[in-house]
């Protein structure tokens, strides 16, 4: 070997990432110390055999980097790919191409270079991680402050309110609190308050004896009953009827209760975490919600913001969702379009989380691939056929600014305040560009009857 | 009745009728289970082969993947590499797995017939000497006993 060449070695041994070289059957003609380290396979091992049989990766079969850089002459570069090493491993490797050629130009193999990606893998998961908290996954910063006083508000025992929209993950919030109070070996149960009407609602939280009323065969316990020793969770407690707000007063303060047909008190041995979509404040002052128990139940409040008020979490909560429904339904979708993120980013989600849950599960009935993309989402987040088609095909910024304020004229039937503050300008800039551009008014334009005696 | 010699320490008979599976790959046993897209099929009867057909496996999830593998009646499967996910997934759906394989079908399929496959001619690289790691391939079929019809000695 000529000192170049030992030179060559020297090194292609001493750098991190593997590299190897095929010859035009395929068979491995050079193979790095860190190949040898990454793919668990010894050089003398490697050297002669088929390089798919000694690399192995995912793509191998379908869609060999190297096979396509020979046949089109393209180098590939930094490739993510997945390879299994000689324990069963795999491997995320990071892989690029080249052509090896001799000296006169002719093409005698190729090179690949592939570096290990399996510690950047790890702290991206980190990352990750440092996102979820207790099955809550959020980067917001108001969302962070209350996973920091979480495990303190647990500790503590206290009655907490949760405050926040429905589908807030109120119900996430409370199990999370009960997972890391002292209650945690405990039961929790959850009581919708909303959803009996009351004299049922009574008989479920309190229970009843045998003979109680009729129908009532034998003793049953209540749900506070049944969360002897854990948490009870009273979803929707705004929706409390004035008496059951009086007999869940007497609950909290002496922490007994008595089951319908009873006369025995039976001890409440249960920390109660109290959850509402409505303004409790706004109850109380309408006189709708009683001041005392209000202000028993208020011991700690926690705000959850709407998540159109954490946008950032959209593309967090979507990979979410997407992880979990892919082990629900063994399916192996990866991501979503570009437009699809365009028009969730751009969506005021009234349903919150739930809703957004909710449109990718439909997603996922209708994907077949391995990406979401905009007709697989329902109906009323695709952006509107006409809107689209009018400004792709217009022919100037000009002409793309006259059709845009002619359809938001339109829209609002030709009244030139509301066109003119949905446009976000001022109503002479509108009158002006109107003019300057050619727009067609009607005749009889959408001016309301006080603005047409002013002029 | 054949019996199959495997690395000198058991033998199993083939059952009166077993379906074995090898991912294929330009006449050669695939490198990578979990992305292979062909398998070839043989139907066995006493140890003779009756038929054998080249189906398409198209699915990359591996739950789909052992799911149609099941559904086609693969008792055994030789093949080349396979991620230890994709190995519990197979060997939970009770499918006997022959990993780490190399070399060119016709010459595979018959050194099996023969017993002769624990032989490093057919290993892949770096996987000489790996009696733990086929043995752990072969208990595969999770106590549900020895194959069908089969006699342990």
């Amino acid at each position: 070997m000529s000192e170049a060449e030992k030179y060559a070695d020297i090194i292609l041994d001493s750098i991190a990432e593997g590299v190897f070289t095929v010859d035009l059957n395929w068979r491995i003609t050079s193979f790095n110390s860190a190949a040898e380290r990454i793919t668990g396979i010894p050089r003398e091992e490697a050297i002669g055999k088929i390089c798919a049989e000694v690399f192995k990766a995912t793509i191998c079969e379908s869609a060999c980097a190297l096979r396509k850089t020979i046949q089109t002459g393209e180098p590939i570069v930094n490739m993510e790919v997945t390879i299994l090493r000689v324990d069963g491993e795999p491997v995320p490797v990071s892989i690029s191409t080249a052509i090896l050629k001799d000296k006169d130009g002719n093409v005698i193999g190729g090179v690949e270079t592939f570096r290990d990606l399996s510690e950047v893998k790890e702290l991206r998961k980190e990352l990750k991680e440092k996102h979820s908290f207790e099955d809550i996954v959020s980067k917001n910063s108001r969302m962070l402050e209350l996973f920091n006083i979480l495990p303190d508000v647990a500790e503590s025992e206290s009655t907490v309110l949760i405050e926040g929209e429905s589908g807030t993950g109120k119900e996430l919030f409370a199990k999370a609190i009960h997972n890391l109070s002292p209650r945690r070996n405990g039961p929790m149960i959850t009581v919708n308050c909303g959803a009996l009407p009351e004299n049922l609602l009574e008989a479920e939280l309190f229970g009843y004896k045998a003979g109680a009323f009729t129908d009532a065969r034998k003793d049953k316990p209540g749900r506070f009953e049944l969360a002897a020793g854990g948490t009870i969770f009273l979803d929707e407690i705004g929706e409390l009827s004035p008496a059951m707000q009086v007999k869940l007063l007497r609950v909290l303060q002496e922490r007994t209760f008595e089951p319908l047909g009873g006369t025995e008190s039976v001890k409440a041995d249960v920390r109660v975490i109290a959850a509402t979509n409505q303004n409790l404040d706004e109850l109380v002052k309408k006189g709708r919600f009683r001041q005392d128990l209000f202000y028993r139940i208020n011991v700690v409040r926690l705000k959850l913001p709407p998540l159109r008020e954490r946008k950032e979490d959209i593309p967090l909560l979507v990979d979410h969702f997407i992880e979990k429904f892919n082990r629900l339904k063994g399916k192996g979708i990866r991501t979503v379009s570009p437009d699809v993120m365009f028009a969730l980013m751009n969506h005021n989600f009234p349903g919150n989380v739930r809703e957004l849950e909710n449109i990718i599960e439909h997603a996922f009935v209708l994907c077949q691939g391995d990406t979401i993309r905009i007709n697989h989402l329902p109906d009323y987040l695709r952006p509107k056929q006409g809107a689209e088609k009018m400004i792709s095909t217009a022919r100037n910024l000009e002409e793309v600014e006259a059709r845009y304020i002619e359809e938001v004229l339109r829209r609002n039937n030709y009244n030139r305040s509301a066109a003119a503050r949905e446009l976000g300008i001022h109503k002479t800039t509108l009158w002006r560009k109107v003019k300057k551009l050619g727009i067609k008014l009607p005749s009889m334009d959408g001016r309301t009857r006080k603005e047409r005696l002013k002029d | 009745m054949l019996y199959i010699n495997i690395e000198n320490m058991q033998r199993y008979e083939i059952g009166v009728n077993m379906k074995v599976a090898v991912p294929i790959w330009n006449g050669r046993v695939s490198p990578v289970f979990d992305t292979a897209g062909n398998f070839l099929v043989i139907d066995f009867d006493k140890g003779r082969e009756i038929s054998r057909e080249t189906v398409a496996v198209p699915e990359l999830q591996i739950f789909q993947r052992c799911r149609k593998l099941r559904e086609l009646g693969i008792e055994i499967i030789i093949c080349g590499a396979i991620s230890n996910p994709a190995l519990s997934a197979v060997c939970a759906e009770g499918i006997r797995v022959i990993p780490w394989r190399r070399g060119d079908i016709v010459g595979v399929v018959a050194s099996f017939l023969t017993g002769a496959l624990p032989s490093n001619r057919f290993m892949m690289p770096g996987c000489r000497g790996r009696g733990r790691r086929i043995r752990r391939g072969w208990i595969g079929r999770m106590g549900r006993g020895p194959m069908r019809g089969g006699r342990r000695r």
